[in-house]
């Protein structure tokens, strides 16, 4: 029982601080920076004591699970939403790596961005991610991770465009919004189809329940989206350099270390609905090792740090796929641990990597071999060629998505428009068409360069 | 079970607003006017909300007025009826000063009144006459001081005339069929002419399609708002007297021809929903955009219905609340915005007004992704309901739900981005932020959405009782229907 206490304190220190912070600011309070920095570093300070008491007091009382419920949420007849967590030894590692490395990158952004006049709002948004990915991992069932879930990627996109000032970072947190949240429709509608179908939403009972292979099929493949958007796995890639434009802690935390692998994570959870189907087993299996070739190649000719380490990611991300496609569960639980603490050192060490190099090269004398270009040779000239164009436009998959999915969609859209455009000017009074008509100049312009159409630049 | 209001809570919240409407319309000046508003709708909402928790303590029961027995406080509208006049205090206290005129407040008066009419009563006549005093304000130009530019547009008026008549059609329809004293009320309606009364629920059926603004008749909204008085549009919508008319009436008094048509209805709902969101993507005209994001995600209000399971009715009615509150905040925040800026925005500038009005951004965020379901929100629990009621009902629809909710969280992140987000410009700068009646007003709506969200029974209880009442009926009628086959 003072297990299940401990653990729902550190679930939701992280969301308590956010909402004091949040509230406080809303009427009117402005906390200064080193109270706000103090106060989230004594949060995960608290939270990582608390894991370390929890994982000492499992061993010496041999207990491999800990449970922790607050009731349902909210119930309507037969259908119950319960507030079930759970650390088991696939939610333990990330949750403690959670609490480490958000601390950790806390303490790295209060120098970072000190006097930066988004630093409450950075703050703020950590915390909410925090809770979220905390929410995210700790989740006994389907439905409580569709609130963790949500809450890491709408932090996320938030943080690209932290940079508001400036269009590139807004519009390119707009992108991958809108690539999660189609993504999304994966877990959403994969999480109704299981009371559909009759499968408890408890990870837990996954192991003794029989699926049926259509069911299995059908509920992974939807799994597998909502992985894959999250993951960005192939031909869902091209948000990955467009997320590099947060601060750098930001990127560290969510693309070095733990939004990243939240999709392998929920892989993880479904395994045993995976295992019952051969299909989704192949695809995530497949899909794995598209990216991992993908990120490798993409990360080669990337020209800045940040967005070859996120390749470099990438394709590690591919490889636990396809690891857990294997039925590698443990190996992939140790890949993702291992890669998130390397991958977050890599990205807070990106502003000072020609620093880094420098010192290098000075240590060494002055000898620093060029590395990489061994297996290269292997491949005919022309393929290598070949490989290198598709490398340096991230393998077309978002030109094929515009083209294929946004611009249909923008077709059939425009038409609607025309069609409004005519019912709404029809009875127009005349004082409005005399108003419309001196802006007509205007608009016939817009319309010519196809300003009515959203911006390529908004999709 | 039958009990009795203590006091005739009901009739008090109807009458204060109307009496006050005539005091008002005659006032001096428009801040008088504002001030006696207010003290109306306050005392609408203390009366409101002592009849909810009457309700509320006699376990959902159905509460009659001691005088005007067709005035009932029951689970189904015990939410609806204080959030109305909470969402219309609001309006009132939040409205620019250069919008707010006697004749203003008095139209705001009048339509809150006629809301409130319309939830209270068991009676279709009185909702019907409700239903038609409702769109006074909006026929009557002198209530809010629309100029030749901003008038409802004809096919707008016609729509709207169209829903009236059809109302009072099948009202007169009813009236012929039955022959009852009562013969308004809902339980002796069941038992007329059946032919008549076929012909009467289409008449409102078509009555509801109107008001909805359901594909292809949607457009009075999409003009209404780009040219109209945006705060009192935004009340009348979210009074959604349409899908109220749909739980009051037409399934509890009619289930068997319910249960035939309202599929088409919630399929009609569906696709307006999904054409809405697509048509959406073209569209940049902020005032536009916003009553594309209403008539989509309220469409969704007629899916749960629809489905006729007691998840999917409840996330019916809960989604009802959330696209109330925070479609008001959208347009609050809005209102506010547009009565700083000296030049009408055209959309497609960014305005970067995240660096002078901070706070003003943060009530618009949170209301624009509360709407289509951020966790933490009330949001999250409605869809996750109408969700999961929609799949057990069609599991096709389901699909194109999800989708429609993002698309719809695109559209929000869109048009916040546009209004807060990028370089600001000299005039942005100069912007103040939400002001403090607009901030406590702004602060009640984010409250409840959040607080909601995290205890969502608090809301919820009353709406799954009249949600399972609902679904009784009509799976009794299926029920009896398979035994006869």
């Amino acid at each position: 029982m003072e297990f299940s206490y401990l653990l729902i304190a550190i679930i939701f220190l992280p969301g308590l601080l956010f909402a004091a912070l949040g509230l406080s600011w809303l009427l009117g309070a402005t906390p200064h920076e080193r109270l706000v920095a103090q106060l989230t570093k004594a949060c995960y300070a608290l939270c990582t004591l608390g894991m370390a008491w929890l994982g000492v007091r499992m061993i010496v009382t041999g207990q491999t699970v800990v449970r922790a419920s607050l009731g349902d949420w909210f119930t309507v007849e037969q259908y119950h939403f319960p507030l079930a967590f759970v650390l088991d030894r696939v939610a333990f590692p990330l949750v403690a790596l959670t609490v480490i490395l958000v601390g950790t990158v806390a303490a790295f952004s209060q120098s970072y961005l000190h006097r930066d006049e988004g630093y409450l709002r950075f703050f703020l948004l950590l915390n909410l991610f925090g809770f979220g990915a905390l929410l995210l991992f700790t989740a006994a069932t389907v439905d409580l991770i569709i609130g963790g879930w949500e809450l890491v990627g709408l932090t996320s996109v938030l943080l690209i465009g932290f940079f508001q000032f400036r269009e590139e970072p807004v519009y390119n947190a707009l992108r991958v919004f809108l690539a999660y949240r189609v993504c999304d429709i994966g877990l959403l509608t994969g999480a109704a189809l299981l009371h559909l179908y009759h499968v408890p939403s408890a990870f837990a009972e996954w192991h003794t329940h029989e699926f049926s292979p259509a069911v299995a099929t059908i509920i992974g493949l939807l799994l597998l989206l909502a992985a894959m958007g999250k993951a960005a796995q192939v031909p869902f890639s091209g948000w990955l350099p467009r997320a590099m434009e947060g601060p750098t802690p930001s990127s560290a935390i969510f693309y070095g270390a733990l939004s990243i692998h939240a999709g392998a994570y929920l892989l993880l959870r479904a395994e045993p609905l995976l295992a019952a189907s051969r299909v989704a087993t192949a695809a995530v299996i497949a899909i794995g090792l598209l990216t991992a070739l993908h990120g490798t190649l993409t990360g080669r000719v990337s020209a800045d740090a940040k967005t070859a380490l996120a390749y470099a990611a990438l394709t590690q991300v591919g490889l636990i796929f396809v690891e857990i496609g294997f039925g590698f569960t443990r190996l992939a639980l140790f890949h993702i641990c291992s890669h998130a603490v390397a991958r977050t050192l890599q990205f807070l060490r990106a502003p000072s990597m020609l620093h880094d190099h420098h010192r290098l090269h000075a240590a060494a004398g002055g000898h620093l071999g060029t590395t990489g270009a061994y297996y290269e040779q292997l491949l005919p000239a022309g393929f290598r060629a070949w490989l290198y164009r598709l490398a340096l436009e991230r393998g077309q998959h978002d030109t094929a998505l515009e083209r294929f999915i946004v611009a249909p969609v923008l077709w059939l859209a425009h038409r609607f428009h025309q069609l409004e455009s005519y019912l709404s000017n029809y009875d127009t009074p005349r004082a409005s068409k005399r108003r419309l008509a001196k802006r007509a100049g205007v608009l016939a312009s817009n319309r010519d360069t196809g300003a009515l159409q959203m911006e390529a630049a908004d999709v | 079970m039958s009990e009795q209001l203590i006091f005739p809570w009901l009739s008090l919240s109807v009458i204060a607003p109307l009496l006050f409407a005539t005091w008002t319309w005659r006032a001096p000046q428009a801040e008088a006017a504002r001030r006696i508003g207010l003290i109306a709708l306050t005392i609408s909402l203390v009366a409101l909300l002592a009849a909810s928790l009457q309700a509320a303590l006699y376990h959902c029961a159905t509460l009659h007025e001691p005088f005007l027995k067709f005035f009932v406080a029951d689970a189904l509208n015990a939410i609806p009826l204080p959030l109305f006049a909470a969402l219309a205090l609001g309006v009132l206290s939040f409205a620019p000063r250069r919008k707010v005129t006697p004749h203003w407040v008095a139209g705001v008066l009048l339509l809150s009144a006629a809301t409130f009419a319309a939830y209270a009563t068991t009676n279709l006549a009185v909702f019907a006459l409700a239903w038609i005093v409702s769109l006074v304000p909006f026929f009557v130009k002198r209530f809010f001081n629309v100029t030749d530019e901003a008038e409802m547009p004809k096919l707008a008026r016609a729509i709207l005339i169209g829903s009236c008549l059809m109302v009072v059609t099948a009202v007169a329809l009813i009236a012929l069929a039955t022959t009852e004293g009562a013969r308004f009320s809902m339980v002796t309606v069941r038992a007329g002419n059946a032919p008549l009364l076929t012909a009467a629920f289409a008449l409102l059926m078509i009555a509801v399609f109107l008001r909805k603004g359901l594909l292809p008749a949607h457009s009075w909204m999409l003009a209404s708002y780009e040219r109209g008085p945006l705060l009192p549009l935004t009340l009348l919508v979210n009074g959604h007297l349409g899908a109220f008319l749909i739980a009051r009436f037409a399934l509890p008094a009619l289930p068997d021809i319910a249960r035939g048509a309202l599929p088409l209805l919630g399929d009609l709902g569906l696709v307006t929903a999904l054409y809405a969101a697509v048509l959406a993507c073209a569209e940049r005209q902020p005032r536009r955009l916003l009553a594309l994001l209403s008539i989509s995600q309220s469409s969704f209000i007629l899916v749960g219905l629809e489905s006729a399971n007691a998840d999917g009715i409840t996330g019916a009615l809960i989604h009802w609340q959330v696209v109330a509150v925070a479609t008001t905040m959208l347009a609050l925040v809005y209102t506010a915005i547009e009565a700083r800026l000296a030049t009408p925005w055209d959309g497609v500038r960014s305005l970067g007004l995240a660096a002078s009005a901070p706070r003003l951004a943060v009530f618009f965020a949170t209301g624009g992704l509360a709407l289509v379901g951020l966790p933490l929100t009330l949001g999250f629990a409605a869809e996750d309901l109408l969700l999961h009621g929609t799949l057990e009902s069609h599991p096709h629809l389901g699909f194109i739900l999800a989708l429609v909710t993002a698309l719809n969280a695109f559209h929000v992140l869109r048009l916040f981005i546009r209004l807060f987000l990028g370089q600001p410009g000299r005039e942005a700068r100069a912007i103040t932020d939400a002001l403090p009646r607009e901030r406590w007003a702004l602060t009640v709506a984010l409250l409840f959405l959040v607080l909601g969200g995290l205890r969502p029974m608090t809301l919820m209880r009353l709406p799954a009782e009249a949600a399972g009442r609902l679904a009784a009926a009509v799976s009794k009628i299926n029920h009896d229907s398979a035994h006869l086959r």
